[in-house]
């Protein structure tokens, strides 16, 4: 067990090291960022200082190496644009987008979770296929149109919420509404599914003839089988909607990291984009070795092999 | 007077708008401690008619009839409800004892829910009773069973733990559905000694269906033969064994190996669906008693297997600690052209393995095998074609073994294009028909997909597509287990057939013993990776060495030892002796 912890461990380290060196790569040979940082007339001598500034003169192997020492004390660099300390400055935001995310996920997964088991138990019937269609429909509008939707519907037309800016609860409504609905479709169709198999198993014929109230047995025997595979499924989600976030903040203009991520591409702040892929990649890897800890600790399938 | 009887049961289930009978005018009656057997092939509707009686058909079905239990009758369609209120204390158990079991939750749990919501006990009291249960089923160290899960427990204690449940109900009559056919012999004389137990001890009837005559009528006290839908007779175990009434009964047990000496034909009961009971042959003729061909030692060795090892390793990270697990650990054994050698063995003993060995699909890890005199790693030096051609394989899963998205005779074809290229399509087409015809198909098969054949016709396809390429060694990896008896009949008569005409050297690997004692020239019987035992079937029949051959042998259901000259017992006595 322990062993396997361990293992979890190094592979959320090599996960995040990769995801590192992809984002190095990538801001260095899509654009100098010292042009889009300085304006378009600057002389050469300016935009050479900038380089000097940072680092960006030095051969590309030294800049990873530095770079890479730097991240491991800690040290995630300047942000170009107002040289305060990178990881200061995303850090103010990080607050926000967390308040976002997880209002999202609780919408996903308990407007997910009650709709797959109501269309569970009215399997082929009306309900099921309402909501199996609403499911399939909320997840494949794109969330940008989604959100524009809500604005005209709630802020321009009713008045009854602001239409961007935050944080405060008002404000949260609508991102963290489409949010969570996109991906409450793809909890239901999962629930949905896992709690027929689960229904179809021999072991749920066996409880159903002991003597065990209703609302026990749907507890004991059929909720745990079908919610088990959610976790797998709160793993890739995550990943779902912190891509969304950078979307949904931009189009309610909510103050969170998604938005200040966008932001920082578009000025070339080498150090805040990278400090921000670092947390998200650290982040994800970190919830994946979350679930597999959580099998490990709800199945004792997994717990004992 | 019966305990529990069912009356006039019709049930009808709704196929594509129209009601189909899935039994028709069931009358079943058990008596105070009594176990009453139920057997039938598949779709005889043994299962239903238990189903129906413990409420469990399901909202499509259509049922009709009465349940009498002690004196009081009970409308089918009241049934759930009055077992939900404890007047018709039934229990049940099923099949698949795993997966009968809730994966997630310890065994003890599984029982203890039962008392604190049905009497309100407190958990530890619960917890305690069905200590106590597991206790008395026979699991040993009971407290730390309870606390495993199903994964961690065998398919034997698993069918226990789901006795134990079931008794957890208090019923006075257990409904068994093939209890013991996903175990292994020994396991299911053990089950059926806890079973007896309970009719003894604690004074329960059971209700035991099963597919297999053989352990029906030597373990059950009473049995009805089920037919399409109907009870054909219902008489006393002793009865049904000495003297069957119905012609069904009496082409069943001539159906099942064992009954008839060795190598002779057994009895093909006829498959089309519409006839009536009464189309079936009036008395089956005695079948031709063959010369029992000797272990005919003169002729050349076709298969030779030479201390071969194959052993699984698992390894875990950084190379340490291995668990290996040895599957064939030394097997040595020659099989002379022409003839059949039977392997025996239970779940996990290697057979498989030592079967995927002889089809070059692993290669031993030590030790050799020679086919025909030329070693099998010089034969496939080079490569798997002409190795592939003379050693061809017919495996236990006739459905998964075939392409479902092309018809069969192309699938046949396949090989022969491969091994005969020289052969024009027509005359491959032409090769393939002839085949099909030799294993009792015809041409209009050629175009059938996989799914629109019955098993039975599935295997025979199997074998021809084994046999196209004209291979000199078959081997037989449980090829009638998926199979009904009278099926099995139909596939081991024309294994026989051909092995004749074609004189093929056959391996033939099987869980049953009947199978191979009817079958086999020579026996092998496996146990944890060693034959154990070896040498011709009569002398390893009659006269089993090893305490394994003779444990197994002696847990094997049949009435019919007396064609393996084993000295007669009473049936029940010897399940019950045949405790390991």
């Amino acid at each position: 067990m322990t062993r396997a912890v361990l293992i979890a461990f190094a592979r959320l380290f090599i996960t995040v090291l990769l995801a590192v060196t992809f984002v190095f790569i990538i801001l260095r040979v899509s654009g100098d960022p010292a042009r889009a940082l300085l304006p378009l007339d600057a002389p050469e001598e300016q935009i050479e200082a900038v380089r000097a500034e940072w680092d960006l003169d030095k051969p590309l192997p030294q800049q990873y190496l530095t770079y890479i020492l730097k991240l491991a004390s800690g040290d995630f660099g300047l942000s170009m644009n107002d040289r305060q300390p990178a990881l200061q400055v995303v850090a103010e935001k990080i607050p926000a987008t967390v308040l976002l995310m997880g209002t999202g996920l609780v919408i996903a997964f308990t407007v997910g979770s009650a709709l797959g088991l109501i269309a569970a138990s009215f399997r082929g019937r009306a309900p099921d296929r309402l909501i199996m269609s609403l499911a399939i429909f909320v997840h494949s509008i794109p969330s940008f149109l989604f959100g524009i939707l809500l604005i005209l519907l709630f802020a321009v037309a009713l008045r009854l919420l602001p239409s961007g800016g935050g944080p405060s609860p008002l404000h949260l409504l609508m991102p963290a509404a489409v949010i969570g609905l996109s991906q409450a479709g793809v909890v239901a169709r999962f629930v949905r599914s896992s709690t027929l198999e689960v229904l179809a198993q021999p072991y749920i014929t066996v409880a159903g003839l002991k003597p065990l109230p209703r609302w026990y047995f749907i507890r004991a025997h059929v909720l745990p089988g079908s919610a088990l595979p959610l976790l797998t499924l709160f793993g890739f989600s995550l990943g779902g909607i912190i891509a969304g976030a950078a979307i949904v903040e931009s189009v309610f203009a909510w103050p969170g990291v998604g938005r200040f991520l966008v932001f920082s591409v578009a000025r070339r702040d080498v150090a805040v984009v990278q400090t921000i892929v670092v947390l998200v990649a650290t982040m994800m890897a970190f919830a994946n070795l979350m679930t597999d800890l959580l099998y490990a600790f709800f199945d004792p399938r997994v717990r004992t092999s | 007077m019966a305990l529990l009887s069912i009356r006039d049961l019709d049930v009808q289930y709704p196929v594509a708008g129209q009601l189909v009978p899935a039994v028709r005018g069931v009358n079943l009656s058990v008596g105070e401690r009594e176990i009453l057997g139920i057997v039938g092939e598949s779709g005889s509707g043994k299962t239903v008619s238990c189903l129906s009686l413990m409420g469990l058909l399901g909202p499509r079905a259509e049922a009709s009839g009465t349940v009498r239990y002690d004196g009081r009758d009970i409308d089918i369609a009241n049934v759930t409800q009055e077992r939900r209120q404890g007047r018709l204390p039934l229990a049940m158990i099923f099949q698949d004892p795993t997966g009968g079991l809730n994966p997630i939750r310890t065994i003890g749990s599984q029982i203890a829910e039962i008392f604190v919501h049905r009497d309100g006990a407190s958990k530890k009291a619960a917890w305690e009773k069905a200590v106590e249960l597991l206790d008395s089923v026979g699991i040993r160290e009971p407290r730390e069973r309870a606390a495993s899960y199903p994964h961690q427990m065998s398919g034997g204690m698993n069918q226990r733990a789901m006795i134990a449940m079931a008794l957890a109900a208090s019923p006075r009559v257990l409904i068994a559905d093939e209890p013991t056919t996903a175990l292994d012999v020994t396991v299911q004389a053990q089950i059926c000694k806890l079973l007896r137990t309970l009719v003894e001890r604690d004074g329960i009837s059971i209700i035991f269906v099963s597919h297999d005559l053989d352990l029906v009528t030597s373990f059950c006290d009473r049995v009805s033969v089920m037919y399409r839908g109907s009870v054909v007779e219902t008489a006393t175990s002793e009865a049904i064994r000495r003297s069957p009434k119905h012609r069904y009964t009496s082409a069943l047990f001539a159906a099942i190996p064992g009954h008839r000496p060795p190598f002779s034909e057994l009895e093909e009961i006829p498959q089309d669906l519409d006839a009536p009971v009464s189309a079936l042959p009036a008395n089956p003729p005695e079948p031709q008693p063959r010369p029992v061909p000797s272990g005919r030692t003169d002729r050349p060795i076709a298969i030779k297997v030479e201390d071969a090892v194959y052993h699984f390793t698992k390894r875990r990270w950084f190379g340490r600690s291995t668990h290996v697990t040895k599957a064939v650990d030394g097997i040595s054994f020659s099989v002379p052209a022409g003839t059949t050698f039977g392997i025996i063995g239970e779940s996990g003993c290697g057979k498989s393995t030592l079967a995927s060995l002889l089809i070059g699909d692993r290669e031993p890890q030590a030790g050799n095998i020679s086919i025909g005199g030329q070693s099998m790693r010089e034969l496939l030096a080079h490569g798997r074609r002409d190795y592939a051609r003379r050693v061809q394989m017919v495996a236990q899963d006739h459905y998964g073994s075939m392409d479902r998205r092309q018809t069969v005779g192309p699938q046949i074809e396949e090989a022969c294009r491969i091994h005969f290229p020289d052969r024009s399509a027509a005359q491959r087409r032409e090769d393939v028909i002839r085949m099909l015809q030799a294993v009792g198909l015809g041409e209009a098969h050629y175009a059938k997909f996989p799914h629109q054949l019955s098993g039975g016709q599935r295997q025979r396809v199997a074998i021809a597509r084994a046999l196209i390429v004209e291979p000199d060694i078959l081997i037989c990896d449980e090829p009638t287990s998926a199979l009904d008896v009278s099926i099995q009949a139909q596939v081991l008569n024309l294994l026989l057939r051909l092995q004749r005409d074609l004189d093929l050297t056959i391996l033939l690997i099987s869980h049953d013993i009947r199978v191979v004692a009817h079958m086999s020239h020579a026996i092998g019987v496996m146990q944890a990776g060693v034959m154990v035992e070896q040498g011709p079937a009569s002398e390893v029949l009659s006269n089993p060495q090893h305490p394994y051959s003779r444990s197994l042998f002696a847990a094997a259901p049949t009435s019919a030892r007396a064609n393996w000259s084993v000295p007669a017992h009473d049936h029940r006595l010897q399940l019950r002796d045949a405790i390991s």
